[in-house]
């Protein structure tokens, strides 16, 4: 839904950024209803509530014939095993698999033969500001009187963790539920909200990729919003500093996996599992997807020369049991 | 920034983390607001006839509500918002105050006809809301032409009065989910009662379809209207048996949850009349309670209703036009003002607004000079 915004309308100018669907028109908008239109008709039907045995319930949505769930963590945080609501009224079992916390993500398995309905995955990280989107999911939860309830919108602002902000309204069961973009994909699982309408939080879906096998594989781990402290935190065992250079190695804890492989303080960090690292603030976003016990390779310049090794990852609450917290 | 977390309807408590709230940042929010306008300066193609039948209603100098022209200088808005006011008025477009009076109410679809002399408008035209599909871009316009909100049709045509859902009148395990849904106990004088089914039972089929598990079997009887006679299907003692009970209206309230209410309450202003409608549409068009009585209007331009509840964070409710036009074919009861809603001198009030006007209008005109 969108605000009209009246004194803005006479101050805006009429430029356009690239990518974003143009609206200036009757047929424009008319454009978009379609498109909107044909996403509720094709997509509703994999849009489903999950409800615990305790009663609490969120929303869901499938994503392959033989019946993979995409949730919130938060829904399927306490329960082993959850009841699938279809909008038809349909009722089947779920089991829950794993949960990325970190970014309120999670996966639950349909236990019957399938073929299920279901939606295919987009990614988050190609939407812009301004793009339009659709969301459904149970709100409030599930209601036989009625079908998931629409909401249209746009992408207000993207967060940090792969985090999605737009103007679709929220409410408590809805969580879980699916955003799709215009071409009907699933780009966002519905997360959190603020009291400002406009703020309506979704974990992306380029979010839930980095994860996705650990998730099948039935692993939890991760922290609501992410906390540093979290003693279950996967941690290399480097302390890093930000240089106008680079990553400085300053310290390597001994007996931490880095310090086993041999880093040294004074080493030049420049990648770690994949990724480019230039400041300490940003490795949170690397580090989300990833899992003690679990071997990444951490390129680094010692002396001008350019090395790397492979580190397995710690937990943080066995390297640093015995020092300051 | 507070926050909260989506979650669900009885274990949330815990779940309050406190995740980094992002603000929109003010070059996001730059192009987000510049793309409103450009939707919001399209939309003006459709606006014609929903501007000319379009009145704000005041109390005091507060606007409370909208009223829709509905022809002979009577406007039709939501009853519970104007009842209990005090001296109400409308503004003809030549910005001229003009007093308004309830002459009469459809109590079931909480509308008010207010009659204001000197009104002159034309009746709208109301357009049934039926053929809208889920998706459809709505739009309430107001009376300078501007459309107040965009939103879509959310949910299709639905009575929101529990008592029009087929009830049976059977209690179900809600954690087993077998083919089928044993019976625990049997509501003393329900539909389930009056056929003689009892607890212990296993209902197999309802109007000829398998059901298992509660949610399956409680979406097929509450799709149901109260009144129908479906035939179910059960097994008791291996045998099984057919029954055609007929029916009644749930009595049953729904638990609210305070989360819920909490979620609703931060998110904005609602109407204190907003359930039990017999039937609405919902859309998600962002308004205030007392943005109620708006036409809203589909992008060919129909009126395909009037805006009779602002609901909660996600909701809109919309009494569609064909229902309205129902409504008006119909004469009103008689409204009786309940308390010290009198008929207090009108005259010096509205005088003193006219000065107050005046006194305005001199002030900035004297700030234009300068």
């Amino acid at each position: 839904m969108i605000k009209n915004l009246l004194p803005i309308l006479f101050l805006a100018g009429t430029v356009w950024l690239p990518g974003q669907q143009k609206v200036e028109s009757l047929g424009d908008l008319k454009k978009l209803q379609g498109q909107v239109q044909k996403v509720v008709r094709e997509k509703t039907a994999a849009t489903v509530s999950l409800v615990s045995r305790t009663g609490a319930s969120g929303s869901g949505v499938i994503v392959s014939s033989d019946g993979l769930i995409l949730t919130a963590a938060h829904v399927i945080e306490g329960s082993k095993e959850m009841f699938v609501i279809f909008p038809d009224g349909r009722q089947e079992r779920a089991k829950v698999l794993g949960a990325n916390y970190t970014r309120d993500a999670a996966m639950a398995q349909l236990m019957g033969e399938g073929p299920w309905p279901h939606v295919e995955v987009g990614d988050s990280d190609s939407l812009e500001v301004g793009d339009y989107v659709v969301a459904m999911g149970h709100p409030k939860g599930y209601d036989p009187t009625r079908r998931p309830p629409v909401r249209f919108g746009r992408v207000m602002t993207k967060g940090g963790l792969g985090f999605v902000t737009t103007d679709c309204t929220l409410i408590g069961g809805d969580s879980g539920g699916p955003l799709f973009d215009l071409k009907g994909r699933v780009v966002g699982i519905h997360s959190h909200i603020a009291p400002d309408r406009q703020i309506n939080n979704h974990a992306g879906l380029s979010g839930f990729k980095g994860s996705w096998e650990s998730m099948v594989a039935g692993k939890s781990w991760g922290v609501l919003g992410g906390d540093a402290r979290d003693p279950n935190r996967p941690v290399l065992g480097l302390n890093l500093r930000n240089t106008s250079g680079g990553l400085v190695v300053e310290e390597v804890p001994e007996g931490g996996p880095a310090f086993e492989v041999g880093f040294l303080p004074g080493d030049l960090v420049t990648a770690i599992a994949g990724a480019k690292v230039t400041q300490v603030g940003k490795l949170s976003e690397i580090f989300v997807d990833l899992l003690p016990g679990q071997e990444v390779e951490v390129k680094f310049t010692r002396d001008g020369k350019k090395l790397s090794k492979k580190v397995t990852l710690a937990r943080l609450g066995n390297i640093y049991r015995n020092q300051r917290r | 920034m507070k926050i909260v977390i989506l979650a669900t309807l009885v274990c949330a408590a815990s779940l309050q983390a406190q995740i980094a709230q992002p603000r929109i940042p003010v070059a996001d929010q730059k192009v987000t607001d510049q793309q409103a306008g450009q939707i919001f300066k399209a939309l003006r193609a459709i606006n014609f006839e929903a501007k000319k039948v379009v009145f704000p209603i005041y109390s005091g100098r507060q606007r409370v509500a909208y009223g829709i022209s509905i022809g002979e200088n009577r406007l039709l808005t939501k009853a519970s918002e104007v009842a209990q006011r005090r001296m109400i008025f409308t503004e003809n477009r030549q910005q001229e105050s003009l007093s308004a009076r309830i002459v009469g109410i459809y109590p079931d679809h909480d509308l008010a006809v207010l009659n204001v002399p000197g009104l002159q408008a034309p009746a709208a035209k109301w357009a049934d809301a039926e053929k809208l599909a889920e998706g459809a871009f709505l739009t309430a316009i107001r009376s300078d032409g501007e459309a107040v909100a965009m939103g879509v049709l959310s949910v299709r045509e639905r009575s929101l009065k529990s008592t029009d859902q087929g009830f049976l009148g059977i209690e179900m395990d809600t954690l087993e989910l077998e083919s089928g849904v044993r019976v625990r106990r049997v509501v003393p004088a329900s539909a389930a009662a009056e056929v003689g089914i009892r607890g212990g039972d296993v209902i197999t089929k309802i109007a000829g379809e398998e059901v298992s598990g509660f949610y399956e079997v409680s979406t097929k009887l509450r799709r149901l209207r109260s009144g129908e006679q479906p035939e179910i299907e059960f097994l008791r003692a291996g045998v099984s048996r057919k029954v055609r009970p007929k029916l009644k209206g749930r009595e049953i309230e729904e638990e609210g949850s305070q989360r819920l209410d909490r979620m609703d309450k931060m998110s904005g202003s609602q109407s204190r009349v907003r359930g039990d409608f017999g039937n609405v549409i919902q859309s998600d068009m962002e308004l205030e309670a007392s943005d109620v009585g708006l036409p809203v209007v589909d992008l060919e331009g129909r009126i395909v209703g009037i805006v009779i509840a602002r609901a909660g964070r996600i909701s809109t409710l919309i009494l569609p036009g064909d229902d309205v036009a129902d409504a008006l074919a119909g004469e009103p009861e008689p409204f009786v003002a309940e308390g010290r809603v009198t008929r207090r001198r009108t005259l010096p009030d509205e005088a003193r607004r006219e000065r107050m006007r005046r006194m305005t209008e001199d002030l900035q005109r004297a700030l234009r000079r300068k």
